[in-house]
């Protein structure tokens, strides 16, 4: 009887895989999709600069000094220029708690990999917008 | 009289007046082994070419469709095709990269591979160890030969092809226990051990499983066989046969529940370990044309052969089953874990044997006892 019961396992198991091959791979192709993080990721910042006062609180609440704050680049009425540098950055999220005014957050996205240390500092042009080239595979464009 | 000065200068005046003779002489000689040379070549070219214009059909044969280009890409595909099956049953993706659907990563693959430094052990035997691989890849891809794929379209058929097939294959594992021993290394002699291992516990019930359709058929040939089963497939008399046959031609390969002479983690990769660049290669290869052999022949046994749809040519009906043969042995192949080789022994000995044999002897009652169906066999 043990016979007959390995080989009923035997072909459970086969009909599994057998399901197995036509399901959707679970790889993502990841650099070029994006992979879902969860909302709350500490990931790179976005400065909304409409909301920002120049208190400069995100560069004293900064453990690490990667935020500096050029006061004398205004765009609007009374905002500021911040340059985050990702090299120094932890991630702590203690700038974003520091902003009363809505003005810091942390995104979703963590792959900031770059080929020149000076690309990780990111300047107002980069810190406020999240637009980035599509990456392309294959004549598709992704993101 | 003159003196001995003029003696000497007119012997030489006589050698002066015959030398154009001489190099005449000689040039004629040239010329005569030069023209020797070119009427042989003639003659022989010509010969040769009769031979050629004589058996043109059968040389396209051999070369192009039912023989080495179309095994060759057959096994270009079966590669890219067992690699992207893995990939689905562990819900990855398989090569993508290269080319469309990554169709083209096993060129990349083999020129990675052989353009690799080959490194021989000092303890191997040199000239073995070079002569092998080549010599594994050439047993395999032999009885290819003798696969039916059409009433048409084989290389060869014998009346004991089956026999034939079967003695090329049982030398793979002598193969590799020799690639084993020469290669001066504990892992690939104890893989080489291995493999021998398996072969003692499958042949008898792989030879014993194709038994049952050269019964039925009346003959030890393998075009005969498909042959046979132009009116009853043999799969439907002999389903358990069939499983044996799959389940030893997997234990003789060597594939995954029964990968023990290539077992990655234990030896680190059997009685392959010590073959590098283009040797690898080959002994990769030789493991999916092995794999592609025993996926015709159960074809061939089991399913009818080129017999199928009618409208279909025969060629087609054969290579549809063959796909699907192929993806039931990937997939059965890959669905399991390793066994030990003692389990692997007493597996085969104990259940596939008895298994194999049974399914002779109902099919022999069946024949006797079913009024109506040794008629149906023989085709009316």
């Amino acid at each position: 009887m043990g016979f007959l019961r390995n080989l009923g396992e035997v072909f459970t198991i086969l009909k599994h895989i057998f399901r197995q091959i036509f399901k959707r791979p679970f790889t993502s192709l990841y650099p070029f999709e994006d992979r879902p993080y969860p909302e709350r990721t500490r990931g790179r910042h976005i400065h909304v600069r409409q909301n920002c006062t120049a208190c400069a609180q995100c560069v004293r609440a900064c453990p690490v000094l990667a935020i500096r704050i050029d006061k004398a680049d205004k765009m609007y009425e009374k905002d500021a220029a911040l340059y985050f540098d990702y090299t120094r950055c932890i991630f702590c999220g203690l700038c974003v708690d520091a902003c009363r005014f809505d003005a810091l957050y942390h995104t979703p996205i963590v792959d900031m990999a770059e080929g020149e240390r000076e690309d990780l500092i990111y300047g107002p042009e980069k810190i406020t917008t999240l637009d980035r080239e599509p990456l392309e595979w294959r004549g598709r464009r992704f993101r | 009289m003159t003196g001995g000065a003029v003696l000497q200068f007119e012997w030489f005046v006589d050698w002066l007046r015959g030398l154009p003779q001489w190099v005449f002489n000689i040039i004629e000689v040239i010329r005569g082994i030069i023209y020797g040379i070119y009427d042989w070549l003639w003659v022989v070219i010509n010969l040769l070419w009769t031979l050629v214009i004589d058996n043109i059909f059968f040389l396209f044969k051999a070369v192009i469709f039912p023989g080495l280009i179309f095994v060759v890409m057959g096994l270009i595909f079966f590669v890219w095709f067992t690699r992207k099956l893995w990939g689905r049953i562990q819900m990855r993706r398989g090569p993508m990269h290269m080319g469309k659907y990554g169709g083209v990563q096993l060129f990349a693959d083999a020129i990675k591979l052989i353009s690799k430094e080959i490194i021989i052990p000092d303890k191997a035997h040199r000239w073995a160890y070079r002569f092998l691989p080549s010599l594994l890849l050439v047993v395999v891809l032999v009885p290819f030969a003798f696969i039916p794929w059409d009433t048409v379209w084989f290389i060869a058929d014998l009346s004991v092809s089956l026999v034939l097939v079967f003695a090329f294959l049982a030398a793979v594992p002598v193969i590799a226990l020799l690639a084993g021993w020469i290669s001066g290394s504990k892992y690939s002699l104890i893989g080489g051990f291995r493999a021998a291992n398996n072969q003692f516990a499958a042949e008898i019930p792989m030879i014993m499983s194709s038994v049952g359709p050269a019964m039925l058929a009346g003959s030890l040939s393998i075009m005969g066989i498909a042959l046979a089963q132009s009116s009853v497939w043999f799969i439907f008399l002999l389903p358990i046969n069939f499983a044996t046959f799959l389940t030893a031609s997997i234990i003789s390969v060597g594939v995954f529940p029964f990968d023990a002479p290539v077992a990655d983690s234990e030896i680190i990769f059997g009685w392959r370990t010590e073959f590098s660049g283009v040797y690898f290669t080959l002994t990769y290869f030789a493991e999916f044309a092995e794999q592609m052999l025993y996926s015709a022949l159960m074809v061939t046994f089991f399913f009818g052969g080129f017999y199928g749809v009618p409208w279909l040519p025969g060629a087609v009906n054969f290579i549809i089953k063959f796909l699907i043969m192929l993806f039931v042995f990937v997939t059965v192949s890959s669905s399991f874990h390793r066994l030990r080789q003692d389990q692997i022994v007493r597996y085969c000995w104990k259940y596939l044997l008895p298994l194999s044999m049974l399914n002779v002897i109902i099919a022999m009652l069946a024949i006797v006892y079913v009024p109506g169906l040794a008629l149906l066999l023989v085709g009316g």
